[in-house]
């Protein structure tokens, strides 16, 4: 090439670029050739950037987003139970179980150990950062005032209940509200990464639909001038763009049609399921603290009113759960399974309620925290365990679903950029042999 | 709860004490001047600092006036418990000594709770036919509205604001409003050494009214219980808390590095509530009131309870029958 373009130059050398790119017909298959390579590259770099990218925000979704939206519904989970088995350990007095003593510890301990993971994988300049700031410092001095009631209460007075109260309050009012501020940062974070992951590459795809138009249109001058139907080389380009452009165009849709099932039929679900246990751990919490509380305040049945609302009321929690795992008859069992442990639970937190309200708290106490298959305590459990069945098959199903979204892309930026580069290969080969007809 | 309270209520529950509870019943009221004049400290009226113009502070009755005993149980309010057969009874289970759960037996008891066994021991022949309702300061007149239960004995201060809303039997017990604070504290009573602290009282009690129109608030913190107000001065929320002097001692019995300010901002007295215009059981109460306090049961009661935190003797104001 550089001997032919020196015996072109010629008498027209000053008057420009343009001038001396097309001054002559094999000059000009050149010049074209080498725009038709370059958008050929371009295609590939655009295509390898906008995969890898979403490929990135997909990884994202399945190895840092999801699970830190999880993991903080986790710290909220373990946050209202420590308060919730407090309550009861307290109510159990002198004879709390080993059980519960346990229960609480680890949840402390849970909580505390996420808290401590989720502050290593935040930046500081995360949306979440500031409330794992705060529950770090808040857990201890709420650890201590949990003792401190204890404390109190084996002493025989009831400065400890008051003391359980105060806990409770720093918990339900500000570390909740906190670790809930942290849970809808960190699923704020999750949508926004499944966005990024799920848009399809419009200049990618449209840049190789140009890319193919340009192709072709090429061929057919190249047709009309040269009277040669088959050009290999320029053949071989539109192949390997067609192959790019389809691959591109089906991978992302198939990729991104996965990761909104893993959306719509794990995450989303799991994000309600989570929202459901928090919710009922909130009612167990007011139940217990108002046997705490003792007539002291009326504020726990109010909160178990609005609570329970809340929690199976309708378009509650538990309904919307329902209606987000309709497509799944595993998750659907296990939630329908937990909306019969509430109707259990609520009739007999009635019938404690009463028992208390008639003045028989003993008989509210055993009712509510008593073991046995027909107190509050065994309704909730079940409660929460068809919860947990049903987040754990959402969670699976999030992993499979993601998973296949991220593998159908796996392979698609290496080879899409290898393809483009034999595209525009084959277009300068192509247009070479021809250039050389003109020797 | 029953083998203390039985124990407590044995004298009261003997022939021969009966016979001198009528001897003193048909004797009219001069017992509880009587017993007043063995007890040599009543609060120290000369060290109470009177806060004028306080809404509590509403002379329109005579607080300590209450209808004539009566034994009569032909009234309605008195045949519907007896029809029931339990007297239930609004009662606090926060008030350290007065009415409190033993966290430890589970038992509810204090001073209060020994009178609502009284009255039911009087009223239903058995002390142990009680319901023991625990009611939020703030419930105690709507849950004698609804009519949720029978008597309220919740150190609940007999004034004249409220007798527009509740009846009152007899007082039982005189106290005042005092204060509260860590022993290093510079306050020496609601003057100028308190402004500027942040005090803490219980939602709906006495304390909040007298505080609300006293020229030296400054930061309140409304609390649901005043045992709340403890809690908040451990944790160094609140520098002191007003509250009933029998409470305030309570809550010094339960932290000793406190102390009472000495002095009382007024002079109250408790009594036990029912529902608006129950004469009979008014008079009914009184009548138990009078043999409770006139057989010994009061000051047994108030030794067991109260003297030993604040080494004081004490004796019920002397009540002002009306027809």
């Amino acid at each position: 090439m550089p001997s032919q373009r020196g015996r072109q130059d010629g008498p027209g050398a000053g008057s420009g670029l343009t001038a001396r790119l097309t001054a002559t017909p094999p000059r000009r298959l050149q010049t074209g050739a080498a725009l038709l390579a370059l958008l050929a590259l371009l295609f590939g770099v655009l295509t390898v950037w906008q995969v890898s990218s979403r490929s990135a925000a997909a990884d994202n979704v399945v190895n840092h987003s999801q699970p830190l939206s999880n993991d903080a519904a986790q710290i909220f989970r373990s946050l209202a139970d420590a308060d919730t088995t407090a309550a009861t350990g307290f109510l159990q007095a002198g004879q709390e179980t080993a059980a519960v003593r346990a229960q609480y510890t680890d949840d402390i301990a849970t909580a505390s150990q996420l808290l401590t993971k989720a502050a290593a994988q935040s930046g500081s300049g995360d949306p979440g950062q500031q409330w794992i700031t705060k529950l770090n410092a808040e857990l201890p001095v709420y650890a201590g005032l949990v003792e401190t009631a204890k404390a109190d209460d084996r002493q025989g007075i009831p400065l400890g209940g008051a003391y359980l109260r105060y806990a409770s309050g720093q918990m339900q009012n500000q570390m909740l509200t906190e670790a809930q501020n942290l849970y809808q940062a960190e699923t704020a974070r999750l949508n926004s990464d499944y966005a990024d992951a799920r848009s399809l590459p419009w200049a990618a795809v449209g840049l190789g639909v140009i890319l193919l138009v340009v192709l072709v249109r090429a061929q057919i001058r190249l047709f009309r001038s040269t009277n040669r139907v088959f050009n290999l080389g320029m053949m071989f380009a539109t192949a390997c763009a067609t192959v790019a452009l389809l691959w591109l165009a089906v991978g992302q849709t198939l990729s991104s049609s996965y990761l909104a099932d893993s959306d719509a039929k794990g995450a989303a679900p799991l994000q309600m399921l989570n929202q459901a246990e928090i919710e009922a751990l909130k009612c167990r919490a007011a139940e217990n603290l108002n046997l705490v509380a003792r007539g002291s305040t009326t504020a726990y049945e109010k909160a178990w009113d609005t609570d329970s609302v809340k929690l199976a009321g309708p378009g509650g929690y538990l309904a919307q759960a329902q209606s987000k795992t309709s497509g799944d008859a595993t998750a659907q069992q296990a939630v329908i399974a937990a909306v019969a442990s509430f109707h259990s639970w609520q009739s007999r937190h009635d019938t404690a309620h009463g028992a208390n309200q008639s003045g028989d708290y003993d008989a509210a106490v055993s009712d509510t925290i008593g073991s046995g298959g027909g107190t509050v305590n065994a309704a909730f459990t079940s409660l929460k365990g068809s919860l947990d069945t049903a987040a754990a098959h959402e969670q699976s199903q999030f992993t499979n679903l993601a998973d296949s979204g991220r593998s159908a892309t796996s392979l698609l930026a290496p080879g899409s950029g290898v393809l483009t580069v034999l595209a525009a290969a084959g277009v300068v080969m192509g247009v070479n042999r021809r250039v050389a007809e003109y020797r | 709860m029953n083998k203390t309270f039985q124990r407590l209520l044995r004298p009261a529950l003997r022939p021969g004490v009966w016979a001198v509870t009528s001897a003193l019943l048909l004797g009219g009221f001069a017992f509880a001047g009587s017993s007043a004049a063995e007890t040599n400290s009543a609060p120290d009226h000369t060290a109470s600092i009177r806060i004028a113009g306080a809404p509590e502070d509403d002379n329109s009755c005579d607080p300590l006036a209450t209808a004539s005993p009566s034994t009569s149980d032909g009234g309605l309010d008195v045949q519907r418990i007896i029809r029931r057969g339990k007297l239930v009874a609004g009662i606090d289970t926060n008030s350290y000594l007065w009415g409190f759960r033993d966290p430890n037996s589970g038992d509810v008891q204090g001073f209060d709770i020994d009178l609502v066994h009284a009255l039911a021991a009087a009223i239903l022949g058995d002390p142990n036919k009680v319901t023991l309702l625990a009611v939020p300061t703030d419930q105690r007149i709507p849950a004698l509205q609804n009519g949720l239960v029978d008597v309220v004995v919740r150190t609940f201060t007999h004034n004249c604001a409220r007798e527009k809303q509740v009846s009152f039997s007899a007082d039982y017990f005189e106290t005042g409003q005092q204060i509260l604070v860590p022993k290093d504290s510079k306050v020496t009573g609601l003057n100028s050494s308190i402004k500027g602290q942040r005090i803490c009282t219980a939602k709906g009690s006495t304390a909040e009214g007298l505080l609300q129109g006293s020229a030296y608030k400054s930061q309140e913190v409304p609390v649901e219980n005043q045992l709340d107000c403890l809690v908040l001065m451990q944790l160094g929320q609140v520098d002191a808390t007003i509250t009933d002097g029998a409470l305030a001692a309570g809550l010094n019995a339960q932290d000793k590095s406190l102390r009472i300010v000495p002095g009382t901002l007024d002079t109250e007295y408790y009594a036990v509530a029912v529902k608006l215009g129950s004469h009979d059981l008014v008079a009914r109460i009184n009548a138990v009131l009078q043999s409770y306090i006139g057989g010994g049961a009061w000051q047994q009661s108030y030794g067991k309870w109260i003297k030993p935190i604040t080494g004081q003797n004490s004796a019920p104001p002397a009540a002002h029958y009306t027809g």
